[in-house]
């Protein structure tokens, strides 16, 4: 029943124009996670307006994984509001917040690796597909139309992605810069207005994170997404992001433009300061 | 309150056995997160060993006598049989579980049950699929005396057995006077004329002498264990492979060896509940493995596994409490009867379930955060 | 002739069988190695249905009209049988709620075992002793052909079943969870669901097995169902290859005909065994090694290709393009 309900909304929301551009599709408040006696994330705010493009950055251990692992459901928050597209999600199982339109990549590449290129973007199809197993079993029509209309689907992402050539390649066998563009295919396949991309240039050189730049502003255009990517490259962060939060020890400690963040003596102090921790090594990496 | 205490007392002395085999599954879990399925053959092939050391042997063939004679070679006989299972866990692990150690637990999990499996019907080939008895009466430990401390009409206490030469086990047990009957003179003036000049008496083996052997087997494997685990290097490295295999590695422990120790210290102490199991039933077969070893599988799970003190407590608790279900397992609810002492083994399984659906880290395990 | 009919039967049961596994263990990658419970609670509904619905009614003398009641009867055996099956499977897949990998497996281990202790002291089901079940369907010569289309048609459904279901978006999904529990989760896969779903489907299609394995029989017994059956279910599944269908078919046949063979060749081996009085030389058919054998080729098998023979290949693709454009499907 949630199925469908979920499917007719994230029909209507992929019609580019029918979002306002001042709707609020994420807010958070005062989201707090501890582990034991740690704490991971305490009095997180957060809002992301309909087509906004945010960065999430903070030393290692911070606490960015932790805050896309809250937000997607994946982990309980101890305390705290999560508001997407105007429901509470907060509490709710990973499968579900998805089909409110929400979702998401990994720091280290979860392709289901023994499947096809083709079949793990089928994947994403999978809560959007509305026929049940007795139609499955029993082939009727709406099995075959609907496989049609999502093996059709998967190709023109697969096109968009400039992947087709590898479709019935097991996903495994891709080289790196391919295995995080199919990640982020099969994401968006899942229908997300809001797509979590953690740290999706790790690892790729200078000319493939700037040929995923353009797609990523091509998939914001033309889906209306709305994006909150981790990165710890600052000028990748820096050219494609409208705001910038700053997180470190689980906390907020600034947050604005990218040229303000640039000057802000906080944001320079977690970076270079006492804490010996600099961008991209060292210290406790609780992030992982 | 004595048929209680009793029943008690066979549950702990059960009990101690799947603690001891417990310990095994624990500490393999704990380092490499194998339920080593194989453990109960292990266990299996150490009883075995027990055994035709002991036929080799015999108390009846040590120069002591009575229960010195019996614990001299039961020491014997354990060594060996400890020997055998930590020789043959090395060997398994170096053979067929280093190499899949990357492929998966469930990979791992099948070639664990291919060992088991191969242990067993190679076993029943080997030593042939029926039960033998592990220690057989001609092979007791024997107190001997003089022929002419006995006068006619003295009753003995104990069978009195003819002893030809000494030490002499291979024999077979020729009576002289039995228990309870007066000696006739003529029977002693007989055995005279035959020459024999000495006599024994057996020391048999009760149930009382068997669960004191088997609850101190129990304590001194405690202690081992906590000096091991606490205060040595050994003890050490395997905390810190258990914690984080590939951090272990980085500072320096090698952790093969870690893993190699492991299985033996593990198999070992299994392979002393293996001698202790084939004592308790006095019988022994192919197949003995394989229920105490499920069984003390689910007394590491419900002590929590990768816990030694959890494996040691889950170990009596599953024992007293499957002794106890069967002992007070028949009443009557309102008008209908209930009888569970047929369902011993469904309560292991029942405990199993019950605690993995509650408490899936076991009464003393903790718990283990979810990572992305 | 007859013998060979026999096998046929028995190897169309063991493929129900296999084809369910394979999709619990083989896509879902959930490892059972209690199959053989589910099995046991198919054969024994259907042998108490039996029982209750068609006591002797294929006498000698018998009528058109219990005829036909005898096959109703078996319809309704079949029913029950897969009924309560899948219900054993939604128990068994509740756990899986929190239960992962090895710990899932112990757990279906403990539920058979648990299966298998009621079994053998219900005195309605016979007990230790065994339970005797009715002729059914038609006696006499016939018999073991009629079985025989019986159970090639039950196994022929059931490898449909299971390849229509994973040919769909719940296979996909299935095999995602597979692949990675939680990407799989976040990407919409209701995981918990799915892990039931799977469950229950693997444990109907075994509960139509052990219906039909009933009826064939004509007496079941406890130890038929042990662990050992499980483990043997299991091996056929994993040495076809864990993805492959066809993988599972072909390794059912050939771990079902191969010891057959053996028993039939009567080759024997020299072989050494231990007595109280040392070694002593022997020797032993080499049906009776099969165990042995079977257990090494599990552990090399794990050694050497642990998806197994056939990976995740299936025959389909003798005839299938790898590269079709998507707009030709539809």
């Amino acid at each position: 029943m949630g199925d469908k309900q979920a499917v007719e909304e994230a029909e209507s929301t992929s019609g580019r124009d029918r979002l306002k551009r001042d709707f609020e599709i994420l807010s958070v408040e005062k989201l707090a996670k501890s582990f034991g006696g740690l704490r991971a994330v305490s009095d997180f705010d957060l809002e992301l307006k309909a087509g906004e493009l945010v960065g999430l950055i903070g030393p290692n251990g911070a606490g960015k994984t932790t805050v896309f692992n809250l937000l997607t459901g994946f982990y309980k928050p101890t305390s705290g509001v999560i508001r997407f597209a105007g429901y509470d999600v907060h509490g709710m199982p990973p499968h579900r917040i998805t089909e409110y339109g929400m979702a998401r990549t990994f720091q280290n590449i979860r392709l289901f690796g023994d499947m096809t290129v083709e079949d793990n973007v089928k994947v994403g199809f999978h809560h959007r597909t509305c026929y049940g197993i007795a139609d499955a079993l029993l082939r009727r029509r709406a099995f075959r139309d609907s496989e049609a209309e999502v093996a059709q689907k998967t190709g023109e992402l697969l096109d968009l992605f400039s992947l087709a050539d590898k479709r019935g390649e097991p996903a495994r066998s891709l080289p790196y810069g391919e295995q995080r563009r199919l990640e982020i295919a099969r994401a968006m396949a899942a229908g997300p207005r809001l797509l979590l991309l953690d740290e999706p240039v790790a690892g790729m050189n200078r000319s493939e994170s700037r040929d995923l730049m353009a797609l990523l502003r091509r998939l914001r255009v033309e889906f209306d997404l709305t994006m909150l990517l981790i990165e710890h490259d600052i000028k990748f962060v820096m050219d494609i992001c409208e705001r910038i939060v700053v997180l470190d020890g689980g906390e907020i400690i600034a947050s604005g433009s990218p040229a303000e963040i640039c000057s802000n003596p906080a944001v320079i102090e977690a970076y270079l300061g006492s804490g010996g921790s600099t961008p991209g090594g060292g210290g406790m990496n609780a992030s992982r | 309150m004595d048929f209680f205490l009793e029943q008690l007392g066979n549950g702990l002395s059960k009990g101690s056995i799947f603690a001891l085999i417990a310990v095994g599954y624990t500490m393999v879990y704990g380092v490499i997160r194998l339920i080593n399925f194989a453990h109960g053959e292990f266990v299996m092939v150490a009883a075995f060993a027990g055994y035709f050391c002991l036929g080799a042997l015999p108390p009846s063939a040590m120069p002591m006598q009575g229960y010195w004679a019996l614990g001299a070679s039961m020491a014997l006989a354990t060594a060996c049989a400890v020997l055998t299972a930590g020789v043959l866990a090395v060997a398994v692990e170096r053979a067929a579980y280093r190499p899949i150690r990357k492929a998966g637990r469930i990979a791992a999990l099948l070639t664990a049950i291919g060992v088991s499996l191969f242990l067993q019907n190679f076993g029943i080939q080997v030593v042939g699929a029926s039960d033998r008895a592990f220690m057989q009466e001609r092979q007791l430990p024997r107190r001997v005396s003089a022929l002419s401390l006995y006068k006619p009409g003295d009753i003995p206490p104990a069978d009195i057995y003819v002893l030809h030469e000494w030490p002499d086990a291979a024999t077979d047990l020729e009576i002289a006077f039995r228990a309870g009957e007066a000696i006739k003179p003529e029977d002693l003036a007989d055995l005279q004329s035959q020459g024999v000049h000495m006599v024994f008496s057996l020391c048999p083996m009760t149930d009382g002498l068997k669960r004191w052997i088997i609850i101190s087997a129990l304590a001194a494997c405690c202690l081992f264990l906590h000096c091991l685990v606490r205060y040595t290097a050994f003890g050490r490295s395997m905390r810190a492979v258990s914690y984080d295999i590939e951090g272990a590695q980085f500072m320096g422990v090698n952790v093969n060896r870690v893993i190699s120790l492991t299985f033996f210290i593990g198999a070992a102490i299994g392979g002393l509940g293996g001698v202790l199991l084939a004592l308790f039933y006095n019988t022994l077969d192919p197949l003995m493995g394989l229920i105490p070893g499920l069984k003390a599988f689910i007394a590491a799970v419900l002590g929590g596994i990768g816990s030694v003190p959890g494996a040691l407590l889950g170990g009596l608790l599953l024992g007293v409490v499957e002794d106890l279900v069967v002992a007070y397992g028949h009443f009557e609810l309102g008008s209908t009867k209930f009888n569970l002492t047929t369902y011993r083994d469904a309560v292991a399984y029942t405990v199993l379930i019950t605690i993995l659906l509650l408490r899936p880290q076991g009464i003393l395990g903790r718990e283990r955060a979810q990572k992305l | 002739m007859d013998f060979a009919v026999h096998h046929v039967t028995y190897v169309c049961i063991l493929l129900m069988l296999t084809g369910g596994l394979s999709l619990i263990h083989g896509r879902t990658g959930l490892l059972s190695i209690g199959h053989a419970g589910f099995w046991a609670v198919g054969a024994y509904t259907a042998g108490f249905v039996i029982n209750r619905l068609a006591p002797d009614l294929l006498a000698a003398d018998a009528t058109a009209g219990s005829r036909l009641l005898s096959v109703a009867a078996f319809a309704a055996a079949v029913v029950c049988a897969m009924l309560a099956a899948s219900l054993c499977g939604l128990l068994v897949g509740v756990p899986c709620l929190r239960l992962r990998g090895d710990y899932l497996a112990i757990a279906t281990l403990g539920f058979s075992e648990i299966i298998r202790v009621v079994i053998v002291n219900a005195e309605s089901l016979g007990g230790a002793a065994g339970m005797r079940v009715p002729a059914v369907v038609c006696v006499g010569d016939t018999r073991r052909f009629v079985f025989a289309g019986i159970a090639a048609a039950g196994a022929a459904f059931s490898l449909l079943m299971v390849r229509n279901l994973l040919s769909s978006t719940h296979g996909r999904a299935l095999i995602s969870i597979r692949e990675d529990e939680v990407a799989s989760q976040l990407l919409g896969v209701n995981v918990t669901r799915y892990k039931v779903v799977s469950f229950v489907f693997g444990a109907a299609l075994a509960g139509l097995a052990g219906a039909v394995y009933a009826a064939y029989m004509g007496y079941l017994a406890p130890r038929e169902f042990g662990f050992m059956k499980s483990v043997e279910l299991l091996l056929m599944v994993v040495l076809g290859g864990i993805g492959s269908l066809t993988g599972t078919v072909l390794a059912t046949v050939a771990l079902y005909i191969i010891p057959e063979a053996l028993r039939f060749a009567e080759w024997s081996v020299p072989v050494w065994s231990l007595t109280d009085a040392g070694w002593r030389r022997g020797s032993v058919e080499l049906a009776e090694l099969w165990m042995v054998v079977y257990a090494i080729i599990l552990i090399v098998m794990m050694l050497l290709r642990p998806q197994g023979l056939l990976g995740s290949w299936e025959i389909s693709r003798l005839w299938k393009k790898p590269n079709q454009r998507p707009d030709a499907t539809g």
